[in-house]
C-alpha cells in the first residue's frame, strides 16, 4: 500500500539524516588528531 | 619485504647453495616465518570483521528462514558487536595472563563453535546464542591477541606495515562481506557463510603453532571487579539503546514495559553510565595504588591516542549505520536479491580499498588530521547525495555515487587511524592500546546499528500510522490493528519493512 512505501522512504531518509549528523559531530573531534604524519621525524632523511 | 631483508644483512663467509650467507639465510627464514604469521593474523582479523558486514544484505533471507523479523536479526547483529565490545578489554587481559597465542587459539575454538551453531540454528534464539554469544566471546579473545602478537612477532621497524596490513585485511572484509553474503545467500543459503567460517577457523588453528608467543605478565593479577564493571556497564548502555525501537526512548510504547512512568531504556542507559563511572573510579584507585588495573587511565593523557580512539568510534558508528541502512533500501524498498544488493555495494568496496592502499603510497607525508577530515567530508557528501536521491521513483542506480564517496571516506580513515593510535604510546603498551581500540570500534559499531535501526523503525512506524489514520479508504478496525501492531514493536509480530 502507498502508506507503507511512503513510510519506508521516510524511515530511511530519517536514518540517513542521523548518519549525516553523527558525521558532522565526529568532524569536530578530528582536531585531536596530529597534524604531522606519524613517525615523520624518524622517517625524514638526515641532512648530509 | 623478503628481498629487503636479504639485501640488508651484513656479509658472512659461510654461504649456502643459493649463494646466501648463513645469517642472510637465517634472516630470510625469519622474514618468511613472520610473513606466514602475518597471513595467519590477518586471516583472523578478516574473519572477525567479515562477520559484522556479511549478513547485512541477507537480513530479510535470514529473517524469513528463521521465522522472525528485521528487528530480530538487527538484535542478533547488534548483540554480536555488543558482546565483543563488552568483553574486549577483559579478553585482552586474559590474553596477558594466559598467553596471547593460547588466548588466540582458545578464541578460535569458541568462535568456530559459534559459527557451527549459527550454521545449524533452527530459530532466532539459537542464532543469537551461536552468533552473538559464542562468536562474540571468541572474537573478544582473538582481536586483542592479534594486536599483541603482531608486536611480539615483528621487529619495531616492521610493525607499522604489519599493523597496516592487518587493518587492510579488516577493510577488505568490510568490503567483501556484503558481496560474499549476497552471493552465498542467493546461490545457496546464508548458512553456508557460517559453515565456511568453521573451515577457515580450522585452517588458522592448524597454523597457530608457527606464531611466537609474547611473555605473560610477570606478576599476573586479574582485576575481577574492573572486568565485571566494564562488561556490565557497556552491556546496560548499549542494550538500552538497542531496545529503544521496541520500548521507546523516553515515553513507553503501547503494551511496552515502563518504570516510574518512563521507558526502561532511560534507566538502562543511566544505569550503564553510572556503572562505567564506577569503573573509572575503581581503575584510577587501582592505578594510584600501584596495582594492575583492567584499563590504565593514564593512557588517556595522550591526546593522539584519545583522538584516534574517538575518531575510530565515530568511524564505526557512521559506517555501521550506513551498512545497516543502504542494504535495507536495496533489498526491502527496491526488492533486489541479496546478490544484487551486494553488487550494488561493490563501488563502496572498491573505493574503500583504493583509498586505504593509495593514500599511504601517494601521500605518505600527508597530515593525518587533514586526511581524516577529507575522508569524513567524503562520507558526509555520499550520505547527503543519497538522501537527496531517495524518492518513490528511485532506482538502484542512485546508490552508485554515494557508495563510491562513502567508500573513499572510510578508506582514507582506515589508512591513518591505526598508525595514529598504536604509535601514540610506547610499544610495551601496544596490547592495551589494541584492546581499547577494539573496544571503541565495536562499541561504535554496536551503537551505530542500534541507533540508526531504532530511528529508522521509529520513523517508519510513525509515518505508517499517520498515513493509515488519515486515509479514509482504510477501515477503522484495520487502522486500529495496524497501530497496535506497529507501536508494540514486538519482533515476533510482522512489520512492513
Amino acid at each position: 500500500m502507498a502508506e507503507n512505501a511512503s513510510a519506508r522512504l521516510i524511515g530511511l531518509r530519517t536514518a540517513l539524516w542521523l548518519v549525516a549528523l553523527i558525521t558532522v559531530v565526529g568532524l569536530f573531534f578530528t582536531g585531536m588528531l596530529p597534524r604531522r604524519p606519524v613517525g615523520a621525524v624518524e622517517d625524514l632523511p638526515r641532512p648530509v | 619485504m623478503l628481498r629487503d631483508s636479504r639485501t640488508t644483512v651484513a656479509g658472512n663467509p659461510m654461504t649456502d647453495g643459493a649463494g646466501w650467507t648463513g645469517s642472510q639465510a637465517a634472516t630470510a627464514d625469519a622474514a618468511s616465518g613472520s610473513t606466514r604469521v602475518l597471513v595467519i593474523l590477518a586471516a583472523g582479523q578478516f574473519l572477525m570483521t567479515l562477520d559484522t558486514s556479511v549478513m547485512n544484505v541477507s537480513i530479510r533471507s535470514v529473517a524469513n528462514d528463521l521465522g522472525t523479523t528485521v528487528t530480530g536479526i538487527q538484535t542478533a547483529i547488534t548483540l554480536y558487536t555488543l558482546v565483543m565490545a563488552a568483553f574486549m578489554i577483559t579478553g585482552g587481559k586474559i590474553g596477558a595472563l594466559i598467553g596471547r597465542r593460547r588466548a588466540f587459539a582458545i578464541g578460535l575454538v569458541v568462535y568456530g563453535s559459534g559459527s557451527l551453531v549459527t550454521a545449524l540454528s533452527p530459530n532466532l534464539t539459537v542464532l543469537i546464542i551461536g552468533w552473538s554469544g559464542l562468536e562474540g566471546l571468541g572474537a573478544a579473545l582473538i582481536m586483542p591477541a592479534i594486536v599483541a602478537l603482531v608486536a611480539g612477532n615483528f621487529p619495531k621497524e616492521r610493525r607499522s606495515s604489519a599493523y597496516g596490513l592487518i587493518a587492510a585485511a579488516g577493510a577488505i572484509a568490510v568490503a567483501a562481506g556484503p558481496l560474499v553474503g549476497g552471493a552465498v545467500t542467493t546461490f545457496a543459503s546464508w548458512r553456508w557463510v557460517f559453515a565456511g567460517e568453521v573451515v577457515i577457523v580450522l585452517i588458522i588453528l592448524v597454523s597457530v603453532r608457527g606464531i611466537k608467543d609474547t611473555p605473560t605478565e610477570a606478576s599476573p593479577s586479574f582485576d575481577t571487579l574492573g572486568a565485571l564493571l566494564s562488561i556490565f556497564g557497556l552491556s546496560l548502555t548499549v542494550y538500552g539503546v538497542l531496545r529503544s525501537g521496541v520500548w521507546g526512548w523516553v515515553r513507553p510504547k503501547p503494551n511496552g514495559p515502563s518504570l516510574l512512568g518512563v521507558s526502561p531504556v532511560v534507566w538502562l542507559v543511566i544505569g550503564g553510565l553510572l556503572v562505567i563511572g564506577a569503573l573509572l573510579l575503581w581503575e584510577a584507585r587501582l592505578e594510584e595504588a600501584g596495582r594492575s588495573p583492567m584499563v590504565r587511565l593514564s593512557m588517556f593523557k595522550s591526546m593522539q591516542m584519545t583522538g584516534g580512539l574517538v575518531t575510530f568510534f565515530f568511524q564505526f558508528l557512521i559506517q555501521s549505520g550506513i551498512f545497516f541502512t543502504i542494504p535495507l533500501f536495496l533489498s526491502v524498498v527496491l526488492e533486489l536479491s541479496a546478490l544484487q544488493t551486494g553488487l550494488r555495494l561493490l563501488p563502496l568496496s572498491l573505493t574503500l580499498l583504493l583509498a586505504a592502499l593509495a593514500v599511504p603510497k601517494l601521500a605518505p607525508r600527508a597530515s593525518p588530521r587533514l586526511v581524516v577530515r577529507l575522508g569524513m567530508l567524503s562520507m558526509l557528501a555520499g550520505t547527503l547525495v543519497l538522501v537527496g536521491g531517495l524518492d518513490p521513483g528511485a532506482n538502484a542506480g542512485i546508490v552508485l555515487i554515494p557508495m563510491a564517496l562513502v567508500g573513499l571516506g572510510i578508506g582514507a580513515l582506515a589508512s591513518q587511524l591505526g598508525a595514529v593510535t598504536v604509535s601514540a604510546l610506547p610499544d610495551s603498551m601496544s596490547a592495551e592500546v589494541g584492546g581499547l581500540q577494539n573496544t571503541f570500534t565495536n562499541f561504535g559499531a554496536s551503537l551505530g546499528t542500534a541507533l540508526v535501526g531504532a530511528v529508522l523503525i521509529g520513523s517508519l512506524t510513525t509515518s505508517f500510522i499517520t498515513g493509515v489514520t488519515h486515509n479514509p479508504s482504510v477501515p477503522a478496525e484495520v487502522t486500529a490493528q495496524a497501530t497496535v501492531t506497529m507501536e508494540s514493536g514486538d519482533p515476533s509480530s510482522p512489520i512492513p519493512i
